[in-house]
Order: C-alpha cells, then structure tokens, then sequence
C-alpha cells in the first residue's frame, strides 16, 4: 500500500513546486508590497526634496527590498519545495554577477581617472577648435 | 528501497524547472553585463542630453505598474492551474498576456518618440547602452507575450495536461524573472537617472 503510493508520486511527473508553494495571500501581498515600494520611490525622485547623495542608497536600499520580496514570494526561492540546487546554483550567480559589475565599473573608473580628462564640454572646445 | 528518500529520484517536471532555473541565472549574467555596459557609458552625452530631458517618468511608472500586475496575474494563473480552473486559468493568462502586449506598445512608443526627437542609439555612448539594455529586456518580454499565446493554444487544444503544467511553471519563472529585471531598469535606469 505504502509503496504504491510512493510509485504513483515518482512517476506521476506532478511539478512539485506547483503543489505546496504560493497561495492568493503571498502573491497578493507581494504585489501590494512591490506597489507601494514602487511608488514610495517615485515619489521621493519627484518631490526633488532630498539631495542626490542620500537619494541614491534610499533608492538602492527600496529596489533591493523589492527584488528580495520578490524572490521569495513570486519566485519561492529557497523554499521546502524548490529544487536543492535552486539555491547554491542563484548564490554562484550572484558572485558571478558581482565580479562583472562591480570588476568593469572599477576598471573603467581607474581607465577613466588616469586618463586625460576629457568631459562633453573639453569634447565640444575640442571640436569647435578642429572647425 | 523503501528507506530510499524520494527526493533522491527528481521527477522529469523537477529537472524540466532546474534547468529552466539555470537558464534564468545565465540569462541574469546578460543582464547584469548590459547593466555594466550602461553604468559606464551613463557619462558618455555627447550632446547636453541627459536623462532629466529625455524622460517622462509618470510615463515609465505607468509601465512598471503594467509589468507588476501582469507579475501578479501569472501568480493568479499558477492558482488556478493548480486548482484546476480552466475558465479561470485561461482568463488568467490572457490578462497577462494582454498587459505585456500593453507594455511593450507603450515601450515601442517610447522608443519612437526618441527616436523622432534625435536621440537614437546612434548618438550618444549613453544612449547605444540605454536602447541595448531596454531593447533585450524588451525582446525578452516579447518572447513571453509569445509564448504566452502559445500556451492559450495549447490550452484550448488539450486542457491542462502535465506537459502544460511543466511549460506554465517555466513561463512563470520567466516572467518573474523579467520583473525583477525591470525594477533594476526602472531604479537605476530611469530613477536615478533624473537625479543628475
């Protein structure tokens, strides 16, 4: 008996994680959730009211709350469900992912800096000067 | 044998999703690669146009909000599917593909008027990045709207089968995925962007 219904479920080919994972609360709250982060801030790039410099680790900190929302709600990372390598397999990436980012945005800065300086307005002299 | 886990033998749906999982994190190197790409050329205006100029962002929070819901109706179609709804699962995925359709018609627009004002990919380092980076993650949205009619197909043909299943947990993941995405565009792209 027992071992019958361990058959029928091996080779039933029900994707598990469509069985136990996500129900109308989690992806309702997730949507409002994301809604609100979303509008949250918009409008503190309309309203103009704080400067840049603490503007930018607000906006970071508001699109990483949503992403992270989201994996967990919408995407079930991590849950008891999901697949064991879900989760070692999306950390590599995220190494991955830091190395190119964060590699190419220091290297170009170093380029940048070493090199003559040369903004659009040295760009336009330059050019007004060849004319 | 009958000590054995059952996890130990995944079924095919359970291989099926993980390498889809795979191909979504590879697919997150692109992006991440073409996000690189567009914060060091974010500098490179040729001309006095930045961002600030270029952009209508009630415009673009109209688009993030279509993406979203359309995030959350595919959660919906997942319900139902499991439930085992058809009417509902069928409305489900239509609504969704309906306001990817809207998405990309307001992105397409978007584009055009750039373009018919002069600012194209061609003119400026900033923006070759700036079409890149919105022009794949818009192919990738297209490819979901696609496939999504597909599915409707299919749906209509043979109702809810296994091999059907398997294709909406996938197509769920993909357009999840593409949300995510999106929130980077929108924060780093279009958000900040307005602050120089």
């Amino acid at each position: 008996m027992n071992m019958n219904t361990t058959d029928t479920r091996l080779s039933g080919g029900e994707p598990r994680a469509t069985n136990e994972t996500g129900s109308f609360f989690t992806y309702a709250a997730g949507f409002l959730a994301s809604v609100i982060l979303t509008l949250v801030a918009f409008q503190l790039v309309q309203a103009d009211a704080l400067p840049k410099e603490a503007l930018v680790p607000i906006l970071v900190g508001l699109a990483l709350s949503q992403i992270a929302l989201q994996l967990f709600l919408f995407l079930h990372l991590g849950s008891r469900s999901s697949s064991r390598w879900q989760l070692p397999a999306f950390v590599l990436m995220l190494i991955i992912l830091c190395i190119i980012v964060i590699g190419s945005l220091w290297t170009m800065q170093n380029l940048d800096t070493n090199m003559m300086p040369a903004t659009s307005a040295d760009w336009t002299a330059f050019l007004s000067q060849q004319e | 044998m009958t000590g054995m886990p059952l996890t130990a033998q995944p079924s095919s749906a359970d291989r099926a999703t993980l390498g889809f999982w795979i191909y979504i994190l590879g697919d997150c190197l692109l992006f991440g690669a073409m996000f690189a790409t567009f914060s060091v050329l974010r500098g490179n205006l040729f001309t006095v146009s930045t961002g600030t100029g270029l952009f209508d962002l009630t415009f673009v929070l109209i688009e993030t909000l279509l993406l979203l819901t359309s995030s959350f109706t595919i959660g919906l179609a997942m319900l139902a599917q499991r439930r085992g709804g058809k009417r509902l699962l069928l409305l489900a995925i239509a609504a969704t593909m309906l306001l990817g359709v809207a998405f990309l018609v307001m992105e397409f627009s978007e584009f055009a008027h750039l373009a018919a004002s002069g600012n194209d990919w061609t003119k400026s380092g900033f923006l070759s990045a700036f079409f890149g980076l919105i022009g794949t993650h818009g192919a990738h949205v297209l490819a979901g709207v696609v496939w999504m009619a597909v599915l409707l197909v299919q749906l209509g043909m043979r109702g809810i089968t296994p091999a059907f299943k398997r294709r909406l947990l996938c197509l769920s993941l993909f357009w999840h995925f593409l949300d995510i995405i999106w929130i980077c565009i929108f924060s780093i792209v279009y958000l900040m962007g307005m602050l120089s």
